[in-house]
């Protein structure tokens, strides 16, 4: 909302400077955004009428005028507008003003002749943008004044960043009536006396949905000067409220607005076939709107219709066919009250917004439309001259059926805010808003509030209005003693302090990556299936909620790569999320850890040449992840869209899967031209979660034993499973197997790898005994051969 | 005898000092003192002397044994000083190269700031809460008193999913409707986390983060609100500071403030910084969670996190936090 100080300070009059009025309105919880000039620096721009012209010797499209400013002499001025003819009274740029963009006057010679000064266009001043040529002064504007003066400059506009529930604050009157509390002064009134009606000429009005439309009036106006201009003051406060000129009659519509906060709509009356119907658009129906779009109209769409269809689009914008232009000499001025529901959605599903569609879902005062209408009408007899023919003012369902009133309290206002109020400023501050109140006890009331406050509905309402104008920086701040015992911040905040501290001295950095993702890398990534699509997404490249994390960290290290990075550690917290009907709202939503290695397996060092990561550093940092989690973890050859099939494990923590881990599979070349491709895990970051309580074990003082067996067994041989069967036998006092080597080649058959594993043994209360050791290694010897073919190497 | 006992002392100490290492000390001692050495044999023939010269020589070469057992070890102590310096200073290293090892990451400053936040709540008894990101309009709107076509709703523009059937929160609010929906007051939590709003540019993005938080009990107001905040935003960013409660308007609150800290605190200027939104919770979104509001009054307040980052970062581009650059991150470490 723009707001012009000048025009402001006719309806108050206030004596704080502008800063201080913007000051307040903000504190009171109209956010001023900003104070602007007006205008630029018109300095040396003068009031000026061309005396006479004479096409310029050297040039066909410029002319030679000669230019009245007032006083001495007149000036010589070259001048390429077509509309530079004599008579008309336009701005004049005097030699030395400085214009917008930092344009300086000079004398100078154009082509051979002297010219002293410029003629402006409205945009050249930097008070316009439409632009025909030179702007027209009126012809009584007095020849020599600066055109600062005339235009009554300086002013300032406010610009003002007004909350969704404050509508009544969307006119000049609303934005007054707020300065006015403040210094406790007078509100102005509008002049909204009737005008004589000197015409017959009616229009008959019906309201079909009267739920939709708490009143409609509507005046024909006859014999209105065609193309009657607009006067220049008025045009001024719509430029400087933001708002196009159009034509004399749309202009009136709009300053009424602006001024009242009631929106209107002009229409040609000769071109409106019959009475007025306000209804729902039937099936079928279309409309051509003012700004050119032909629409077709939904049925639950409240529309203006006469008799041969839809005439405008209820409180949002008028239709083509009985626009008002410059042949115009007979208006329908309609003002209505339509409700936000009447209005609410539309402007979302014809993707129009409008002024007067900002102002209905908002809430228009339901008691305004009738006098709006006197306004508008006493403006544009005044500039356009007419014929003023009776109202027609039909009412539908009122606003508010039921009484408005709410029962107030002054130990409610002490409750919510921390401190008394006293009953004389709350009765002030009420009063001044428009409420009506009605004491009935000691520190209660009864409050109604006004017609234009669609926000005041209960009590909390008015302790905010209280507070508001009370000002909050008056109310006090502190506790009062309320009790805040310490309390445990949730699990879920360690678990997740232990991840991101492993991850982090495991060299990974954390990422954060958009959850939605682009489809065809995702689809890559997942193989075809149910995902979530946005129905909105900024761009097709963020169109699905992504399934795997790797779908953001992939596109991270491609972007780390594409600047020079040789080792890439990148791990990602969030939500992947699932279709899955036996979820909540049909999506499983789970939280989700995810890591990337790529590159070198250790920091450059001058004493060891640098590793590639492989596999086996994957996964000792999820190993890690799990370190004290409670359960059996278990990594098993599994394959996955986006793995390489001989490199990709699912983890599985007691027989549960909660995750992969593999490098990305060979398809994904084109990621990157780099030849070597990433390492990856995902895990649920449920599965980390679960400690199950640390229990104390008491040591053993008995020594250890350890017997190293080197094992022959098939290549494709898990080396898992041989420790799955050892661990099943439970041999007694086995505290731990090591692997500690696997060697193929020489020595061996194709086809065949030897494992070294290291058993070892310790008793909780006796010393073993290497008979007994032996019985065991016998044991579990027999075993991996039976169970996986494997033999003692060299046996 | 004398005298050749004085020349055996002197090549004997010579003998000695002259031993270049252990080894060849050690042989000099068996030489003189060891079972066939030259001293030890001298001892071997006192019995062949005369009874009254055999005492006073056998103290005299005593005393040499003695003496040159003295010299030996004081010797060998030099020597072996010697070796072990050698030795050192074979073993020295470089210790101005690099050290061995990964070198840790960094966590991400949105991460660390929801982190401090989290941390600063939690001492003041305020749980951690999360909840789903996909939403319906119930608990993202309704419930929160935006009705269907609201024009508040055009405050936030929305990702929709399904059809409309569902959305992406547009804020954390959802997760105060979700608890108080599930419990009952006195009701203390902070719901951190991502949301998203249908908005892309240099000072929007399509994807940003919240922290909640909610107060409900009996006698909780808006003095109370005020001094959480002051003293919340002063732990943050460790330094006193001045702020403005200036009224503003957000559906699930009543009264509403917007948050604004003088930027002189900061050093970012003379200016009003907007840095969060609060106020008393509604008694519509109370109602709606089935909380008694004749009996239970709250505070709501609601930031956002790279908002926060930023100020103490000083980070200037929204962008950077999901560009995901290593060289961005690692000075986060």
């Amino acid at each position: 909302m723009q707001v012009s100080e000048q025009w402001l300070r006719e309806w108050v009059a206030s004596r704080a400077d502008i800063d201080t009025i913007a000051e307040r309105l903000t504190m009171a919880g109209l956010e001023v955004d900003a104070v602007e000039p007006a205008a630029p620096s018109l300095d040396r721009v003068v009031i000026g009428r061309i005396e006479d012209t004479m096409p310029h010797p050297e040039a066909d499209r410029l002319r030679l005028c000669t230019v009245a400013v007032g006083g001495a002499e007149p000036l010589s001025i070259v001048c390429g507008a077509a509309n530079a003819q004599t008579g008309a009274r336009v701005p004049v740029a005097r030699v030395g003003a400085v214009l917008v963009g930092g344009v300086a006057i000079e004398a100078t010679t154009i082509r051979g002749v002297a010219s002293s000064g410029m003629l402006c266009s409205a945009s050249e001043l930097g008070l316009g943008t439409d632009d025909d040529g030179l702007w027209q002064l009126p012809d009584d504007a007095p020849v020599g004044t600066p055109l600062a003066d005339y235009l009554r400059l300086p002013d300032h506009v406010l610009e003002i960043d007004l909350t969704p529930n404050r509508g009544d604050c969307l006119s000049m009157r609303g934005i007054a009536r707020e300065v006015a509390i403040d210094e406790d002064l007078p509100l102005g009134e509008p002049d909204v006396t009737p005008c004589a009606v000197v015409s017959t000429v009616r229009r008959d009005v019906g309201i079909d949905a009267p739920e939709r439309c708490a009143g409609y009036a509507a005046r024909c106006i006859t014999s209105v000067g065609a193309d009657a201009a607009t006067p220049l003051w008025m045009a001024e406060r719509l430029r400087r409220a933001g708002v196009r000129r159009i034509n004399l009659p749309v202009d009136v519509g709009n300053y009424v607005m602006l001024e009242l906060g009631q929106p209107m709509h002009a229409f040609d009356g000769d071109r409106l076939v019959g009475a007025i119907r306000v209804r729902l658009a039937a099936p079928g129906e279309r409309i051509e709107t003012l700004d050119g779009e032909t629409v077709a109209l939904a049925d639950d769409t409240l529309v203006i219709a006469d008799d041969e269809g839809p005439v405008a689009i209820a409180g949002v914008i008028g239709g083509q066919r009985t626009a008002v232009d410059a042949t115009t000499t007979h208006v329908v001025f309609e003002s209505a009250c339509f409700t936000p529901s009447a209005v609410a959605g539309q402007g979302r599903r014809y993707k129009i917004h409008t002024d007067a569609l900002h102002r209905f879902e908002r809430g228009v005062d339901p008691a305004l439309h009738r006098p709006a209408l006197e306004r508008a009408s006493a403006l544009l007899i005044a500039h356009g001259g007419g014929e003023v023919g009776p109202v027609t003012h039909v009412r539908g369902e009122p606003v508010w059926p039921q009484s408005r009133e709410i029962a107030l309290e002054g130990a409610h206002v002490e409750r919510l805010l921390g401190q008394p109020v006293a009953a004389v400023e709350i009765e002030r501050i009420l009063g001044a808003l428009g409420m009506v109140v009605e004491t009935t006890d000691e520190d209660r009331w009864h409050v109604v509030p006004p017609s234009w406050r669609y926000d005041i509905e209960l009590e909390a309402d008015l302790i905010e209005e209280v507070a508001r104008i009370y000002g909050y920086e008056r109310l006090q701040s502190g506790t009062q003693g309320v009790d805040l015992p310490p309390a445990d911040a949730g699990a879920a905040v360690d678990d997740e302090a232990r991840w991101h501290e492993t991850l982090r001295q495991r060299g990974y950095s954390e990422a954060i990556t958009y959850s939605f993702v682009e489809p065809g890398l995702h689809r890559a990534l997942m193989g075809e299936g149910a995902v979530v699509a946005l129905d909105n997404p900024i761009s097709e490249q963020y169109a699905e909620m992504r399934r795997t994390l790797w779908a953001g960290l992939l596109p991270s290290w491609q972007h780390n790569v594409r600047r020079q990075q040789t080792d890439v550690r990148l791990y990602e917290a969030g939500l992947r999320f699932e279709p899955d009907t036996a979820a909540e709202h049909g999506i499983a939503q789970i939280s989700t850890l995810a890591g990337l290695i790529w590159g070198q397996a250790e920091n450059t060092h001058w004493d060891r040449p640098s590793r590639a990561v492989d596999f086996f550093d994957i996964k000792g940092d999820v190993e890690a992840l799990f370190a004290g989690v409670s359960g059996r973890l278990r990594f098993d050859a599994a394959s996955h869209p986006a793995l390489h099939p001989g490199r990709s494990a699912r983890i599985r923590l007691d027989g549960e899967a909660v995750g992969w881990l593999g490098q990305l599979a060979p398809e994904f070349k084109k990621l990157s031209k780099k030849s070597d491709l990433p390492y990856l895990f995902e895990v649920d970051s449920h599965a980390l979660s679960d400690r199950g309580g640390i229990r104390f074990e008491s040591l053993s003082e008995q020594p250890r034993i350890r017997r190293d067996l080197a094992v022959v067994v098939a290549e494709e041989r898990p080396v898992a499973e041989l420790i799955d069967v050892i661990e099943d036998l439970d041999p007694p006092a086995l505290q731990s197997i090591d692997v500690f080597d696997v060697f193929r080649g020489e020595g061996l058959e194709r086809g065949f790898k030897s494992v070294a594993l290291g058993l070892i043994f310790q008793d909780k209360a006796s010393t073993l005994t290497d008979r007994s050791v032996d019985t065991t290694i016998s044991a579990v010897v027999e075993a991996l051969g039976r169970r996986c073919g494997a033999h003692i190497r060299g046996e | 005898m004398t005298t050749d006992l004085d020349r055996l002392r002197s090549e004997a100490l010579a003998a000695i000092a002259d031993a270049g290492d252990l080894q060849a000390l050690e042989a000099q001692r068996v030489a003189l003192l060891g079972k066939k050495g030259s001293v030890t044999r001298r001892l071997k023939t006192l019995g062949d002397l005369p009874a009254d010269e055999r005492r006073a020589a056998g103290g005299a070469i005593n005393a040499l044994k003695q003496e040159l057992g003295e010299a030996i070890t004081a010797r060998r102590e030099v020597l072996e000083a010697e070796a072990r310096a050698q030795r050192l200073a074979q073993e020295r290293v470089d210790v101005t190269l690099p050290g061995r090892g990964r070198r840790p990451g960094a966590m991400h400053p949105i991460t660390l700031t929801r982190r401090r936040i989290e941390s600063l709540f939690a001492r003041r008894g305020f749980e951690v809460v999360t909840g789903p990101e996909v939403e319906d309009d119930y608990h993202n709107f309704e419930a929160l008193n935006v009705p269907p076509d609201h024009p508040a709703r055009a405050m936030q523009d929305t990702f929709y999913v399904d059809g409309a059937r569902l959305l992406l929160r547009t804020h954390t609010s959802p997760v105060q409707i979700r608890t108080m929906e599930a419990r009952q007051p006195p009701i203390r939590i902070i719901a951190p986390g991502r949301v998203y709003r249908c908005d892309s540019d240099r000072t929007h993005s399509p994807m940003f983060h919240q922290v909640e938080a909610l107060y409900v009990a009996e006698a909780v107001n808006f003095a109370d609100l005020r001094a959480e905040l002051q003293s919340f935003l002063e732990a943050f960013f460790e330094t006193e500071l001045k702020l403005r409660f200036r009224p503003s308007y957000f559906p699930f609150t009543e009264p509403s403030a917007e948050v604004d800290i003088d930027g002189r605190a900061l050093g970012t200027g003379s200016g009003w910084m907007e840095v969060l939104g609060c106020g008393m919770v509604h008694p519509r979104v109370l109602e709606a969670a089935g909380i008694d509001g004749a009996r239970y009054t709250g505070y709501a307040l609601g930031m956002g996190i790279e908002r926060l980052a930023m100020l103490r970062y000083g980070v200037t581009d929204l962008r950077q936090f999901y560009d995901n650059d290593l060289r961005f991150l690692a000075q986060f470490a």
